[in-house]
C-alpha cells in the first residue's frame, strides 16, 4: 500500500457517505409507502405498504419467474429461477427508495412514497 | 497482433485463471447488499494490465466473460458482465498510466470496482428504464473499498512471483509496490 493509496479511498469513502447520507435523509418522512413491481420496464402491481401487509405473488415473464413475499410489510424474493440467485440473497425491504433487482428476470421491486 | 507461444501460454493461462476464480466465487456466500461482490476475476484483469499490452488485457477480458457467461449464465449475464468488464479495465488502465507508480495495485482495483458497479448500474437503468437503480450506487461504493483492497493485496502477491518468473511482456520493467 501506498501513501497515495488512502486518498483514492478516502475520495470514494467520502462519496459513497455523501450519496447514503442523503438517501437516508429522502427517506425521513413517514410517508405512506407504496410497493411497486416492474417487469420489463412495465407496472406490474402496486401494493400500498403497512405493517399489517400480507401477501404473496409470482411474477411471471418469458424471462423467469420471482415469488415475491410481503409479510407484515417486509418484502423479499423467497423463490427465483434466475442463475444467479442475488434477488433472493438479498436483504429484505421495508424502508422508501430500498429495492430488490433481479437483472436476468428484468424484475424490480422498490418501495416509494404513496402519493 | 504477433503473439509467441509462452505469452499465448501466459494469456491463455489467465483467462482459465478468471473462469476459476469466477465459479469459485459464486459458492461463496453472497454479499447480501444488491449486486455486491468479492470481484475474483478481477485478479486476473489487474495481472493482465501489469504484464501485457492494453489490447492483449481486453481479449482477456472478453475472452472470460464469453466464457463464463456461456457456460454458468446467460445472455443477460453477458451483456452486464461484458460492460462492467470493459468499463473497469479502462478504467484501470488509465489509473495505472496515470498514476506514474504513485498508485499500487490497490487503488487501483478499487477504482475498477467503482467503474464496474457505474457501467452495470448504467446498463441496468437502460435495460429496466429505472433511473431508481442509481440509489444502488453508494452502497457498492462503499463494498469497493475492502473487497478492492483484498483483491489489490491478493495481485500484489501473485505479480511478484510471476515477475520472478519472467512473465513480463511490457518493454519497461514493471516496478513491484
Amino acid at each position: 500500500m501506498k501513501k497515495r493509496d488512502i486518498w483514492i479511498i478516502l475520495g470514494v469513502l467520502i462519496i459513497a457517505l455523501i450519496g447514503i447520507v442523503s438517501i437516508n435523509l429522502n427517506k425521513g418522512s413517514k410517508a405512506e409507502t407504496l410497493l411497486r413491481v416492474t417487469s420489463e420496464g412495465k407496472v406490474y402491481k402496486e401494493i400500498p405498504l403497512t405493517v399489517e401487509t400480507n401477501e404473496t405473488f409470482t411474477v411471471e415473464t418469458d424471462l423467469g419467474l420471482n415469488k415475491i413475499k410481503i409479510e407484515d410489510g417486509v418484502v423479499r424474493i423467497y423463490e427465483a429461477d434466475c442463475p444467479d440467485q442475488i434477488c433472493v440473497h438479498n436483504t429484505p425491504i421495508d424502508q422508501i427508495s430500498e429495492m430488490i433487482v433481479c437483472l436476468p428476470n428484468q424484475v424490480i421491486a422498490e418501495i416509494i412514497p404513496n402519493n | 497482433m504477433k503473439i509467441s507461444t509462452r505469452k499465448l501460454v501466459y494469456i491463455s493461462m489467465l483467462v482459465a485463471q478468471a473462469m476459476i476464480l469466477s465459479y469459485v466465487e459464486s459458492l461463496l456466500p453472497a454479499i447480501p447488499i444488491q449486486g455486491a461482490k468479492l470481484g475474483l476475476a478481477n485478479i486476473a484483469t489487474l495481472l493482465a494490465l501489469s504484464t501485457l499490452s492494453f489490447k492483449e488485457s481486453l481479449l482477456i477480458v472478453i475472452a472470460r466473460t464469453f466464457l463464463s457467461s456461456f457456460m454458468f449464465g446467460n445472455m443477460t449475464v453477458l451483456i452486464y458482465s461484458l460492460t462492467g468488464g470493459i468499463f473497469s479495465l479502462i478504467a484501470m488502465y488509465v489509473t495505472l498510466k496515470l498514476s506514474n507508480n504513485n498508485f499500487s495495485l490497490i487503488a487501483v482495483s478499487i477504482i475498477g470496482a467503482v467503474f464496474h458497479n457505474a457501467g452495470q448500474l448504467t446498463v441496468a437503468v437502460l435495460i429496466l428504464q429505472n433511473k431508481n437503480i442509481f440509489l444502488l450506487w453508494p452502497y457498492l461504493l462503499l463494498v469497493a473499498i475492502p473487497t478492492g483492497i483484498f483483491i489489490g493485496i491478493a495481485s500484489n502477491y501473485l505479480l511478484k512471483y510471476l515477475l520472478k518468473g519472467n512473465f513480463n511482456f511490457k518493454n519497461k520493467k514493471v516496478r513491484l509496490k
